[in-house]
């Protein structure tokens, strides 16, 4: 009778998923990303983003400048509100035994002031919107995680770095492996993150005083474009 | 009726390689596995960026080898540079009872036999990897390095931390040996 019957579907509720604007000329296999949320994703012109890359627009929109590099299993994207962050790291000192903490007179009212504090900011921060912007010529390398407010022209960033909600990451900026840059941070231009945890930087003074070097990285991150324009394939839907 | 049998997760090859349904394969007529290797979950193995001046298809771009295991969400993509002004992907070779850790992302030019590559390693691009090497897990080699034969690396960035021991790859089930075994336990 019902030989048709449609595979047994889950009640839950499908997750928004953003309207994504893609220019002409960009690299998107759609099929195989993950987008979830509801502020718009753009796209813009000679972009190619890597099969499964996950983008998250919650919190915000989230725009891919031309020419960017997203490489596979990075995630762009606000992907908690900050007070669910705080709430979470004010989970974990509440497990310090109580005689480890000083208490201050009068705690009650601050405590309450606090919460009024909070109350206000939670609404506040529920109309924050937190967008990422990656400007022209960004390369995100694999398993990287983006949370930048803005990371501008010809910045790398390497496997596995997070950088945090918030940021300010200047143009030609290298961020290395597994770099971790806390939320809220400014890095001027030219600067090298490099070596472990939060790392060490430095200034890339080649890059900052040579003329005309800006312009042969960014050609040179468009040559590389054009090519993976040619190369990148979508892969096939599984059944 | 009896229930229909569960659909295996991997596949299997008449030479023997065990590939995972949800691994992520593209550009397959790139890519040669050696036989006897094991591609698990999540595991991301880039055929289709290759070297698009040699029309034949037999030209390599991954070729993981013999008796091999890449352990879920490793990344596999062969190391791109700027060559007499065109960018190319360039080849990359993946040596005999390699075991390539889970979340690593391997961009290197070549890798020699019993190689271990810790979980979450990061070899940049044109790295080469001699014969009998351990990559600690989390190690970000640089674009370039070259590891000599018997050395341990690790850190970031990597450097040659030690030696590895007498008989590395000799004993059967010790490190970098046959991954025959744990091949097999793979189903």
């Amino acid at each position: 009778m019902s030989t048709a019957t449609p595979a047994r579907r889950s009640a839950v509720p499908p997750p928004p998923r953003p309207p994504v604007k893609v220019y002409p000329g960009a690299v998107f296999p759609e099929s195989s990303i993950f987008m979830i949320g509801y502020y718009p994703l753009t796209i813009e012109p000679h972009a190619v983003v890597h099969p499964r890359v996950r983008f998250t627009t919650l919190h915000g929109p989230v725009r891919i400048g031309p020419g960017a590099i997203i490489s596979e299993k990075s995630m762009i994207g606000v992907q908690y509100t900050e007070q669910k962050q705080q709430k979470q790291q004010q989970q974990q000192p509440e497990q310090i035994p109580p005689a480890t903490r000083t208490t201050v007179p009068g705690q009650g009212q601050g405590q309450a002031q606090e919460q009024g504090e909070s109350s206000e900011g939670e609404k506040s921060q529920a109309r924050k919107v937190e967008s990422v912007t990656l400007e022209r010529g960004v390369i995100i390398e694999p398993g990287a995680y983006v949370e930048a407010e803005l990371v501008r022209e010809g910045t790398v960033i390497e496997a596995g770095a997070k950088i945090g909600r918030g940021c300010h990451i200047g143009r030609f900026c290298k961020i290395c492996p597994y770099i971790t840059i806390p939320p809220g941070e400014n890095l001027p231009d030219y600067t090298v993150v490099y070596g472990n945890g939060e790392g060490e930087r430095r200034i890339d003074h080649a890059g900052a005083t040579e003329p005309g070097l800006d312009e042969l990285r960014l050609r040179m991150s468009s040559v590389h474009v054009n090519l993976l324009k040619k190369l990148v394939q979508v892969p096939p839907k599984k059944g | 009726m009896p229930p229909k049998a569960p659909k295996s997760e991997y596949i299997e090859t008449d030479t023997g390689n065990k590939v995972s349904r949800r691994s992520i394969i593209l550009g397959t007529p790139h890519i040669i596995l050696g036989g006897r290797t094991a591609i698990q979950t999540e595991a991301c193995l880039r055929g289709d960026l290759h070297r698009l001046s040699s029309p034949s298809t037999s030209t390599s771009t991954s070729a993981p080898g013999g008796t091999s295991v890449i352990a879920p969400s490793a990344l596999i993509r062969p190391p791109s540079r700027l060559h007499r002004g065109t960018y190319t992907y360039v080849a990359q070779k993946i040596g005999d009872h390699v075991l390539v850790g889970e979340r690593a992302v391997v961009e290197a030019a070549s890798i020699g036999n019993h190689v271990v590559i810790g979980a979450g390693a990061v070899l940049g691009k044109f790295c080469i990897i001699k014969d009998g090497v351990k990559v600690l897990d989390g190690a970000v080699l640089p674009a370039g390095m070259v590891v000599p034969s018997g050395s341990v690396v690790g850190g970031r960035p990597a450097r040659i931390v030690g030696e590895v021991g007498e008989g590395w790859g000799m004993l059967p089930g010790s490190e970098g040996a046959d991954l025959r075994e744990r091949i097999r336990a793979i189903a």
